[in-house]
């Protein structure tokens, strides 16, 4: 398998474009029937990370979180495989998931909260877990009180906090 | 007469109406023997039809774009100084079908025979072909006998019809309005509301929805199966009592539309299969229209039932929902729509959903964050705004983002827990809310100045959020744009906007869809219909 050993293993992301890059170069490796399994908590990046994916798969977006719809798919604009966007997040079970039917052979399948969820669904798929600093860790802007009248443009930004991005491979398909 | 082709009602735009001449001799006599099979004239009985003093035979020619020639003919014979006339022929071709050409063919003989002085029109049609009989019943023919085994080889019956003369004003108006304010049935389930309108032209006569919200509220948002087979529930039943309330026939209509994207894929296949059963067992046209763009219908119509009104345009319309955040530029709702920004990763709708469940309240989250935020103070925590800054204006100057937004509330949340310090539920919504809001009128505002259009319409039913109506109205006014606002019942999704777009579309001459599209789930804007 050409450049698989490229894929796995932990990267820091320190913004949201670097995220959508790593994406992207995720997207260079992925071809019909691969399906990607996203977990990470509330914000952590998932959708960003697949809007790369769908950038380097050449797709009709624009992909956004398809947290209201659960399975949006996104035609190819070059004749090559679409892609499918899933939130399993509110699914109860696999069955659920079944009731969505999706193409899995003949598209790139992205499931974010999708762990545990897939098993009898794909013999290969890759993991990949985004973790964000929660609680107290803080990084950067904390967006906090405004009473002392500090509104500059800075408060307006969603601050930018590093991501953890590991990646692991399962199945013939990656090995 | 031989009558098959006669249910025809064919495409808008309208092909020419012209008197007939003996040149025309091929082309009708193409489309009589492939229109009637088994029992056309021969080209010396058509050419005699022709010259004859006491025939009125008009075509139907298609210019300009397509293939032009003769889509259609049809045929009256009136002696002069005799009281009666008689439809000799009628046909339209099978790719013109369905969009009012048969009637328009017939009105135009319907005129000839009245100029001539007739008080009575026979025509016979075939026994087995109810769409002609329904077209000529709407005209005002009634059924007067059976001439059994007429048609031969076939062996058909031929029922006898008459219209007396003049015709009716109330039939005669219906049918000449019938392109400027078309009677539209609208089907809309885009989402997890069984929306069905009627309207005539831009005057609403029924909005009624269904909604499946109480069942997905277990589910904490809407589940793409469960409001299908919600769809399939109430469809019919909703359809029954739109038409009631609207006090009409289905068989009046003049068209169906229904919503082809977007949406969710699942739900809109219901509704694209129920108008297309509808349309055909109606033998009517059916247009398959944009869901967005339906939302800025929705200005077009009086929510109380009085006369609508024209859309002044060009507008800016913002268009916010639980599953859309879409800023649009109008120049003519029935043509020339462009989406300036949409949001590139969370809805505004969905963003509410989802910093309720951060903050342990139940779905939907807009109305209860809504509620939570009434006792807070918006000004009490500064909330990032999405693609506000310099740097994001080359490329996302209209877009929207409501993920970094969130991501900050559920931090900011969070390390009030880990220090164990209680939550202010109400500042965080009204804070939160105050951030969604600003960016929202933020956004229409700069695209109101920049695209220099002092008129903002919202649509969606986010809408329904008191301090977005609150907030749009101040900032509107101190810039000087005039602001609109649908009433609420037509900004949530419904079929009467849906309805009301596609009667535009009608009377700008479009051609309808036809039947071979499907539900589209991610439908550009710029597909105004399909």
């Amino acid at each position: 398998m050409s450049g698989s050993e490229a894929l796995a293993g932990t990267y820091t992301v320190a913004t949201s474009d670097e995220m959508e890059a790593l994406g992207r170069r995720l997207a260079a490796q992925l071809r019909a029937g691969d399906l990607l399994v996203l977990t990470g908590p509330l914000g952590a990046g998932k959708t960003t990370l697949t809007r790369g994916i769908g950038e380097g798969l050449d797709v009709r977006g624009p992909v956004t979180s398809p947290t209201f719809v659960l399975a949006r798919t996104h035609p190819s604009l070059t004749g090559g495989a679409p892609l499918v966007h899933v939130d399993a997040y509110r699914l109860g079970d696999a069955l659920e998931l079944d009731d969505l039917d999706i193409d899995f052979a003949s598209s790139v399948v992205v499931v974010e909260w999708g762990d545990g969820m897939l098993d009898g669904v794909a013999d290969s798929w890759l993991d990949v877990a985004i973790e964000r600093p929660t609680g107290a860790g803080d990084v950067a802007g904390d967006g906090g009180p405004a009473a002392d009248g500090d509104e500059g443009a800075d408060a307006d930004a969603a601050p930018e906090e590093p991501r953890t991005v590991t990646i692991t491979q399962h199945g013939p398909r990656w090995v | 007469m031989t009558a098959d082709a006669a249910s025809a009602s064919a495409p808008v735009p309208p092909p020419v109406l012209r008197r007939a001449t003996m040149a025309d001799l091929d082309a009708i006599m193409s489309l009589e023997t492939s229109t009637f099979v088994t029992d056309a004239w021969s080209p010396a009985m058509m050419r005699s039809e022709l010259r004859s003093e006491h025939s009125y035979y008009l075509v139907a020619e298609r210019a300009g774009s397509g293939e032009p020639g003769v889509v259609g003919y049809a045929g009256l014979r009136a002696v002069n100084g005799s009281t009666d006339a008689d439809i000799q022929t009628i046909a339209v071709a099978p790719a013109v079908r369905r969009a009012g050409l048969g009637r328009s063919l017939m009105l135009a003989l319907i005129d000839e025979a009245e100029r001539r002085d007739a008080r009575e029109v026979f025509l016979e049609v075939r026994a087995d072909n109810p769409g002609a009989q329904r077209l000529y019943a709407s005209l005002g023919f009634e059924q007067l006998a059976v001439r059994p085994h007429y048609y031969q080889p076939d062996d058909v019956d031929a029922l006898v019809m008459r219209l007396t003369l003049p015709m009716q004003d109330a039939l005669r108006s219906a049918h000449t309005n019938s392109r400027a304010e078309p009677l539209v049935l609208g089907i809309e389930t885009s989402c997890d509301e069984t929306g069905i309108g009627i309207v005539r032209g831009t005057r609403l006569l029924a909005n009624v929805i269904a909604s499946s919200m109480d069942e997905h509220a277990r589910y904490g948002g809407v589940v793409p199966e469960v409001a299908a087979r919600a769809h399939l529930e109430a469809l019919e039943p909703t359809i029954t009592e739109a038409v009631a309330r609207a006090g009409i026939r289905l068989e009046e209509l003049d068209a169906i539309a229904v919503t082809c994207g977007p949406g969710l894929a699942g739900a809109l296949m219901v509704g694209v299969g129920a108008a297309k059963a509808l349309a055909v067992a109606l033998d009517k046209p059916l247009y398959g229209v944009n869901h967005l763009v339906g939302h800025v219908g929705a200005d077009l119509l009086d929510a109380d039932g009085g006369q609508g009104r024209e859309i002044e345009l060009p507008t800016i319309a913002l268009l916010v929902s639980g599953g859309h955040t879409s800023l649009l530029h109008v120049r003519s709702l029935t043509d020339d729509v462009e989406l300036l920004g949409e949001t590139i990763d969370d809805a505004a709708g969905e963003a509410f959903d989802k910093v309720a469940r951060v903050l342990g309240l139940p779905y939907p989250g807009g109305p209860q964050i809504d509620r939570v935020a009434a006792t807070g103070d918006p000004n009490a925590i500064r909330f990032p705004r999405g693609l506000t800054l310099p740097k994001d204006m080359a490329k996302h100057r209209y877009d929207f983002s409501f993920s970094g937004l969130k991501t900050a509330v559920a931090r900011w949340v969070e390390k009030r827990e880990d220090a164990g310090e209680p939550v202010p539920v109400a500042d965080v919504a009204a804070s939160f809310r105050e951030a969604v809001v600003d960016v929202l009128l933020r956004k229409a505002i700069a695209a109101c100045v920049d695209r220099e259009v002092p008129r903002l319409l919202l649509g969606g039913g986010v809408v329904a959020n008191a301090r977005v109506r609150q907030l749009a109205k101040e900032r509107t006014d101190a810039a000087g744009i005039a602001l609109r606002i649908p009433a609420l019942s037509l900004c949530t999704d419904n079929g009467a906007m849906i309805a009301a777009l596609a009667a535009q579309r009608i009377a700008a001459g479009h051609a309808p869809s036809g039947l071979d599209f499907g539900a589209d789930s991610t439908l550009p804007v710029t597909d105004i219909q399909v």
